[in-house]
């Protein structure tokens, strides 16, 4: 389930604030840094005419390389100063490793003489033309205009450094096994300094250094200088090594090399960024290009000549060409290809292609360049077939170069038969069979440049056809002894070449028309070879693609662990989210923007009565009864186009619908989140009826308490007394007025019957009012007319018991309850019962008020008698009741001081008026005990 | 003094106040009601015997404080009160200060009648003596100046012959204007002249 927050989104970083998604590490860590840039009136906060403000706005600002904004550019690595460090560290640890392995295998002794004399001349003054690199490198950075390219660039300058850290190390180890001078940078830099193979790159390194527009720079080290050297002295030293046996120097420089393809890629990103902010940029890049370039190149053919003069020597022009092939394929990645006009997409990612050849099945990547040995003509057209048939079927390309034994015409036979709509393939123009005569041998010699430049330009213009890949194949049988070396040397071009683009290339050898050698050349110049052993198709890899498939596997496995990694943390994170929104008890809705679930948590049962799955794929208003979807919907649509809220998101009472049909009262809480560019709102949703009803409960108990406290206060304090002796004696006082007078008027004959009458009315008159005022009273006691419901005892005991708990605190008295378990439930008014009960507790601690010398203990006690009757007493340590026991129950009777003695007698006629019985007994050895009975509910009475 | 004695009634309770003044007619006895105590204040008292029978918990006024009210404007008038409340430290306090009787509603009729004659024969005794008051001094008013300090000196104890002394005159025209005194005065015998000169001047009756 998706993470959400039940808040506002997280703000990002204010610098990226208008960057809608979360951002990367990258991003937060590389973005906008540079505050200085394009800042008003100069760069930094001194006199506009301080030189580094001039310089700054001369070779900066004021380049002519220029966008509407530089920020936009994201280094394709995504490279941190963390994940440099990280990922440098393990390089360099392979590369200490690499090291101790061989000097415990003491391999630099055993170097050739000769091979060491070349290292001595081409390797170790490496570090002067490395160190010229970081420099320039380390300028770029400084006048780079955006944070990103500056980290892009430092990071560059860093794995510079690394390079010369190694010919440092080499040069002391080497000095220890050979001579001494090896280790003398003094030595080394006279090599530098007056050797002449090397001053044709000296002059363009140092001329580099003071290329001073930021731009420029970046032209000419990125684009040419740097790719150049880097071509030279990874990729052929690293060859020359290998022919010389020395594997270390060969896998150092490979590891570099992977530094090097970093920096090449970042290039390219920026060349192409550069170019679709401002395409003036890319006549302004070529035009730096066109200075730079020749002076790359004179440096470059300086110093292949020491290739030459190693003990298996390489032909310099051969490493020339290679290095210049290398460059250009380079260029054309960045999309500055001088010759063609058409964007070439570099690969990102590696794409499989299904080979159409079983044994390799859909192992073939793009940039794939194999070989296939054959012995019979069937054989190879067979796998031929099956090649260009998938080629076909995917929409790609395919170009067949057929040569003896195979005609074209047996190949458009093979091909018709295999691919069904063979004919409109041809007529889409997506296939082309050639002789090998006219692909390679116009004018019947084989020229290789001619060739090669050939091939670019078929390239170029099928990918200007917008097909999806080019597949090649072409037979070798038609080449040479003579041609062999250059034919190899093409293939290793093209290598190159395809290496980027969406080719691949088959190609075919006779093993007939094949010696040993020409084998073994041709698997060496390809990536992997096939040939037939037993009937079946077998993969011959070589040690190229086996040392880069073990780096991709390596790379691959390291990728995977810290995905792994971050997966494990992701779920861990995502699983806490999923444990609290799942064990939440409030119900979890998210909906998107159309307003329908997406997801929904178990708590929507409890709450809604729909499980999860039920409600995803619903609108969201089946969750609210008909009056309240209008309204929301109205609120809905006004918040998505105004972004003004109707309700309160942190918690609005509303009223929920629950699949039985039963609205309840629900308090909602809303965020929003917005994922995938996608509008997520989520809702949390409490049923707060039992809230609600608790409340009112509340509302109703406090009510009940008021209501008691009042009696109670009443009973206990005889306020009741003044009010209802004042209100009655009145009139009976005028009525034993009258009635006296009446008697002595009498007695003296005297009385007057009309007088007699008229008193006589009086005292009725007056004797109603004085039952007036006792039937109010009565009134008053019995507030409310009986509501009788099944009630048990024990509660309302203990609510007494609970309200009169300050009287006993404050009278300290102990109180006791012995509670018969389980007592049947009675038919009673609660706040009758209550009364009666909080009548014989108040009596039972006045009662023991005047009690000092033993301990003050009120027991409540409940039982069902044998009669099915409930019975409660109430038992006190008081001063006891007289011998007259049931006198406490006449009116008035009262042995209180301010008392009125009302209380027993109306509890008495509401315990009678229940069918029960109230009476009172002595309590051994002090006090009294009231004692009533109450009918069990349901038994008659 | 004579004229019919009169009850005031003062009780909030219309009832209360028409049985009583029904019951106190059967004994001959008049009674006027009031039903308030400002009501009663502003009628005149007449001249006869009465005497107030009046509720201790009268609206806005305390008995207690109308008997304080009524002492301090002078007003010697018996008060029977009655409280429909068993109010018993304010009944000690109403007899400290002077109450005839305190009864409580309903009480019997013959403790009613009881104390209202009480309070009326006291009246009456007030009345009379004050009449009487009023009688000697008129009296004595109508004595000359030396008839008045010769029938001091004489209520003093005084012989003839020492007034004659003291005042400067004959002994014969003392007994000339003591006889005179005497005569108007309407003392029978000395004793008689002595109480009524020490009622009319219990002052003066220290100072000399």
């Amino acid at each position: 389930m998706r993470i959400v927050q039940r808040r506002e989104p997280a703000k990002t970083w204010s610098l990226l604030g208008e960057v809608r998604k979360k951002s990367s590490e990258y991003e937060v860590v590389t973005s906008k840094l540079h505050y200085h840039y394009n800042r008003q009136p100069a760069p930094f906060e001194l006199d506009p005419n301080t030189p580094i403000n001039v310089w700054y706005l001369r070779y900066r600002e004021g380049s002519p390389f220029r966008a509407d904004t530089w920020e936009g550019f994201q280094d394709p690595h995504q490279l941190t100063y963390r994940a440099y460090v990280e990922r440098q560290a393990a390089r360099e640890a392979y590369l200490d490793n690499l090291v101790d392995e061989f000097e415990r295998r003491n391999q630099d002794s055993g170097l050739q003489r000769h091979w060491v004399e070349v290292l001595d001349r081409l390797y170790l003054p490496t570090r002067f033309p490395i160190h010229a690199l970081q420099m320039a490198a380390l300028y770029l950075g400084q006048m780079a205009p955006s944070s990103s390219i500056t980290n892009a660039a430092y990071f560059q300058a860093a794995d510079e450094l690394r390079r010369i850290q190694r010919v440092a190390y080499r040069a002391k180890s080497l000095s220890l096994e050979h001579h001494a001078d090896l280790a003398s940078s003094t030595y080394t830099r006279r090599r530098w300094e007056e050797d002449a193979v090397w001053q044709p790159l000296r002059e363009t390194f140092e001329k580099m250094l003071i290329a001073y527009d930021w731009g420029e720079t970046f032209v000419a080290l990125n684009l040419v200088v740097k790719p150049i050297f880097d071509a030279i002295f990874n990729l052929k030293l690293a060859e020359l090594a290998r022919a010389h046996e020395d594997a270390l120097l060969a896998l150092i420089l490979d590891d570099f090399e992977l530094d090097s393809q970093r920096s090449r890629d970042w290039t390219v990103a920026l060349v192409r960024y550069a170019i679709a902010q401002r395409s003036a940029n890319t006549a302004l890049i070529k035009q730096w290009m066109d200075h730079w370039k020749p002076l790359a190149y004179r440096g470059m053919e300086g110093i292949v000549k020491l290739f030459g003069q190693a003990p298996r020597p390489v032909e310099p022009e051969a490493v020339s060409e290679k290095v210049r092939a290398a460059h250009d394929a380079f260029l054309a990645g960045c999309g500055l290809d001088a010759a063609a006009v058409t964007q070439v997409t570099p690969i990102a990612k590696i794409e499989l292609e299904k080979s159409g050849i079983d044994v390799i099945g859909d192992m073939v990547a793009w940039g794939a360049h194999f070989c296939l040995f054959y012995e019979t003509k069937e054989d190879l057209l067979d796998a031929l077939t099956s090649y260009c048939k998938s080629g076909l079927e995917n929409g790609e390309y395919c170009l067949w170069v057929v040569t003896e034994p195979l005609t074209i015409e047996q190949a458009i036979a093979a091909l018709k038969q295999a691919v069904p709509d063979f004919d409109r393939h041809v007529a889409d123009g997506c296939v082309e069979i050639v002789s090998a005569n006219d692909f390679f041998l116009q004018g019947g010699k084989f020229d290789r440049q001619r060739v090669a430049e050939a091939m670019v330009a078929k390239l170029a213009d099928i990918w200007a056809r917008g097909h999806a890949g080019v597949r090649l194949t072409g037979d070798t049988s038609w080449v040479t002894k003579q041609d062999w070396i250059p034919f190899c040397e093409l293939e290793d071009s093209i290598n190159h070449v395809i290496g980027n683009q969406r080719l691949a290339v088959l190609c075919t050898y006779s093993l007939a028309s094949c010696g040993a050698y020409e084998i073994l050349d041709a698997v060496r110049t390809h990536q992997f070879a096939l040939a037939r052993r037993d009937g079946n198709w077998v993969i011959i890899e070589t040690a190229a693609l086996n040392q880069a498939k073990a780096e991709i596997k390596r790379l691959n496995e390291e990728l995977e662990e810290r995905v792994v990694e971050r997966t494990s943390e992701l779920m861990k994170a995502e699983q806490r989210y999923r444990v609290m929104i799942q064990t939440a008890s409030d119900a979890v809705v998210c909906m998107d923007e159309s307003g329908v679930i997406l997801l929904a948590n178990s708590a929507t049962m409890e709450v809604f009565g729909y499980e999860p799955a039920e409600l995803i794929g619903k609108p969201l208003t089946v969750l609210m009864p008909e009056f309240l979807r209008k309204v929301h919907e109205d609120g809905f649509r006004r918040y998505m186009a105004t972004g003004q809220r109707h309700l309160n998101w942190q918690g609005t009472e509303l009223t929920g619908l629950h699949k039985n049909g039963q609205a309840f009262p629900a308090e909602i809480s809303f965020g929003e989140e917005t994922a995938d560019g996608q509008r997520i709102f989520t809702g949390f949703v409490r049923n707060i009826s039992e809230r609600k009803q608790a409340g009112e409960l509340r509302a109703s108990l406090q009510a009940t308490q008021g209501e008691l406290a009042r009696i109670s206060r009443l009973t206990t304090m005889g306020e009741l007394t003044a009010s209802i002796a004042h209100e009655v004696n009145q009139p009976l006082t005028a009525i034993t007025n009258n009635g006296s007078a009446c008697l002595r008027l009498l007695a003296n004959q005297n009385l007057d019957p009309e007088v007699l009458r008229r008193a006589l009315e009086e005292i009725v008159a007056d004797g109603n009012r004085a039952s007036a005022v006792i039937a109010r009273i009565r009134g008053f006691i019995k507030k409310a007319p009986a509501q009788k419901s099944e009630l048990d005892v024990n509660e309302v005991i203990q609510e007494v018991l609970a309200l009169v708990s300050p009287e006993l605190q404050k009278n300290r008295v102990a109180v006791r309850c012995e509670l018969g378990k389980p007592l049947p439930l009675v038919l009673a008014d609660r706040v009758q019962l209550q009364q009666v009960l909080l009548n014989l507790i108040v009596n039972g601690i006045e009662a023991m008020s005047a009690v000092t010398e033993r301990p003050r203990a009120l027991v409540v006690e409940s039982q069902v008698e044998e009669s099915g009757d409930l019975m409660v007493a109430v038992r006190d340590s008081g001063t006891g009741i007289s011998s007259e026991a049931d006198r406490v129950f006449t009116p008035f009777f009262t042995t209180k001081v301010n008392g009125m003695g009302m209380g027993l007698p109306i509890s008495r006629s509401l315990v009678e008026g229940h069918g029960g019985r109230l009476w009172a007994t002595s309590n051994s050895p002090h006090g009294a005990v009231f004692s009533f009975t109450l009918p069990a509910a349901g038994s008659s009475s | 003094m004579t004229g019919a004695p009169v009850v005031f009634v003062v009780d909030d309770d219309a009832s209360v106040r028409s049985s009583l003044k029904f019951l106190l007619s059967t004994v001959g006895l008049q009674a006027e009601t009031f039903d308030s105590a400002d009501s009663f204040l502003r009628k005149k008292r007449p001249h006869v015997p009465s005497c107030l029978v009046l509720d201790v918990r009268l609206p806005g006024l305390s008995g207690i404080d109308f008997q304080r009210e009524l002492a301090a404007r002078n007003i010697r008038i018996p008060i029977v009160f009655l409280t429909g409340h068993g109010d018993i430290p304010m009944s000690v306090r109403a007899m400290k200060a002077g109450a005839v009787e305190f009864l409580t509603k309903p009480f019997r009729d013959q403790d009613l009648l009881d104390a209202v004659r009480v309070a009326l024969d006291r009246d009456r005794a007030r009345c009379d003596q004050e009449t009487e008051m009023a009688d000697f001094r008129r009296r004595f008013e109508s004595l000359t100046s030396r008839e008045k300090e010769v029938i001091s000196l004489v209520a003093a104890g005084m012989l003839n012959k020492q007034i004659a002394a003291r005042l400067g005159t004959a002994e014969s025209t003392i007994k000339v204007q003591r006889s005179r005194a005497m005569e108007k005065m309407e003392a029978e015998s000395l004793a008689d002249l002595i109480k009524m000169i020490q009622k009319i001047q219990p002052a003066s009756e220290k100072g000399s």
